[in-house]
């Protein structure tokens, strides 16, 4: 019996240490942006790496989900005459939830993991410290650009995802499916509210943070050559993944009551 | 001056540095020897402020720097430059931005100034005109080179070199011992020297020392170290991994390589 609570101690104290080491990393960042210079050609330079290079896989899986989402949701709502209404629940489901969660998943796999084995490579290559040694604080130099091209980028692709979803889900919807296009353009608009869209981009700017923290976080703490390396990659991508799934829920209810649906 | 006094480090639960006492004193060409694994390194970083000791002392002209935060250390760093094992040039740069690194971080030279202290360091290593290179596409003494002028760009006070030769052929090792002793005589740097390289320690040390289970055994001229009686620094300046040969070899006059003939 002891063996057990002292394995649950084990993982609090473990999960305590590890939301300690992230929220230095957070701090140490947010230190660097409001008193350090910021590195512009380094800023441009991750704005295209974590945003230009992301655009097509995110239009991608922005356009399938919109596609699907219509089919299914035409599939139920015939049943009951609601054709029409396929709009503007594609339209709510993309912008509040679909949009930002699978934009979000898409960037946390594919940056999230290329910043951690980026960053664990200097570390284990001794770069991170040839960096400190010539007074240069690793956060300064590698997490604050990121970070600033990520709250950039981020929001910016979800909205690009969004649109090419909905406008997929039209062509599906209008041109396979036989819904009037009028009718799914009319329905959109009307239930369709700005504050649809300020939700899932509000949420989005607080996923931006989560993926660079865990990502970078895990990348400096990398020890143990390409197998260190590999751990952290896997790991930033898995960390980042499940806080965004948590974050989203409670993120949901909390704008739920400031902004209700 | 560099004072390190009673300096503590351990990794895990596993005591590496126990107890250093070693006082380095302006100019001086100090190389610290000791088996793989004893905390040379470990003990270069401690002076580099790369990591902080558990108990101990660590002055660099007169100021402690084992308390100091990272950001604090920064113009303590400035006074010293490193070249690591690995050189730890970032990959993602040429040799111009790897070696103009600190001046375009600092920003307090022009364009021009900056390319003219890269020539000039380019110059120092015997690597002028590989400004362009990638460092992927150096050799091992290339990318050694390319970090020694790294480090000394920023004019430093201090160089700490860890394991400068290791991996080299003895030609290119040769030339980094040059390197040393010419960066020392030109620029009147304090040289701090990790190695089990003797061939090198002899060559750029004006005092060696062997760091041996976490502390520092014994420092003394190259000529006060090859006569030291303790059988520990005599069976490591000489190879022999058993100290019963070290023996044979006292009685008989005979070389390591005799004894590896005769026990074949």
């Amino acid at each position: 019996m002891s063996g057990f609570f002292e394995t649950i101690g084990r993982g609090v104290v473990g999960l305590v240490d590890y939301l300690g080491h992230v929220t230095q990393v957070a701090t140490e960042s947010f230190q660097s942006l409001f008193t350090q210079r910021w590195r512009w050609r380094e800023n441009v330079y991750q704005v295209y790496n974590i945003g230009v290079t992301s655009l097509p896989v995110v239009l991608l899986t922005g356009a399938f989900i919109g596609m699907v989402f219509a089919a299914q949701t035409y599939f139920q709502f015939h049943k009951v005459q609601m054709d029409t209404s396929t709009g503007p629940a594609v339209s709510i489901a993309l912008s509040r939830e679909l949009g930002p969660i699978i934009t979000s998943l898409m960037v946390a796999g594919r940056v999230g993991a290329a910043m951690a084995a980026e960053i664990g490579t200097m570390r284990v290559t001794e770069q991170v410290d040839a960096l400190r040694s010539l007074a240069v604080h690793p956060v300064d130099y590698l997490v604050a650009p990121r970070l600033i091209a990520m709250v950039i980028s981020l929001p910016l692709l979800t909205a690009m995802s969004i649109a090419t979803g909905i406008i997929c889900a039209y062509v599906v919807s209008v041109e396979v499916l036989g819904i009037d296009g009028a009718y799914f353009l009319y329905n959109m608009r009307k239930y369709t509210e700005a504050e649809d869209i300020y939700t899932g981009l509000i949420k989005v700017f607080i996923f931006a943070f989560i993926i660079v923290f865990i990502s970078c976080h895990k990348g400096l703490q990398c020890e143990g050559g390409a197998e260190g390396v590999g751990k952290a990659t896997t790991e930033a991508v898995v960390n980042s993944s499940i806080s965004i799934l948590i974050t989203n829920f409670f993120a949901t209810m909390l704008l739920s009551k400031i902004i209700p649906p | 001056m560099i004072e390190i006094s009673n300096l503590h480090k351990s990794f895990q639960g596993a005591p590496v540095l126990q107890g250093v006492n070693l006082t380095i004193a302006d100019s001086e060409r100090i190389v610290i020897i000791g088996g793989s694994g004893c905390g040379k390194s470990v003990l270069l970083r401690h002076i580099a402020g790369l990591l902080k000791p558990e108990m101990g002392s660590l002055k660099i002209d007169g100021q402690d720097i084992t308390p100091l935060k990272e950001r604090q250390l920064n113009p303590i760093r400035k006074k010293i430059g490193v070249l690591f094992q690995g050189s730890a040039l970032f990959d993602s740069l040429d040799v111009f931005h790897n070696v103009a690194f600190s001046l375009l971080e600092e920003r307090t030279l022009d364009d021009t100034e900056i390319r003219q202290r890269v020539s000039e360091v380019l110059e120092v290593v015997g690597m002028t005109g590989q400004e362009k290179k990638k460092p992927a596409e150096l050799s091992g003494g290339m990318r050694k080179r390319i970090g020694l002028a790294r480090a000394i760009i920023h004019r430093p006070k201090i160089m700490l070199y860890d394991e400068p030769t290791t991996g080299l052929d003895p030609q290119i090792a040769d030339s980094i011992n040059r390197l040393i002793l010419k960066m020392s005589k030109n620029f009147s740097v304090t040289s701090i020297v990790v190695t089990h390289d003797m061939v090198s320690a002899y060559m750029v040390g004006d005092r060696i020392a062997m760091l041996s289970r976490g502390k520092i055994l014994v420092s003394g001229t190259p000529d006060e170290i090859q006569g030291c009686p303790n059988p520990v620094v005599q069976c490591f300046i000489k190879g022999i991994s058993d100290e019963r040969d070290l023996g044979v070899l006292s009685a008989s006059g005979l070389k390591r390589a005799d004894l590896h003939a005769i026990s074949s």
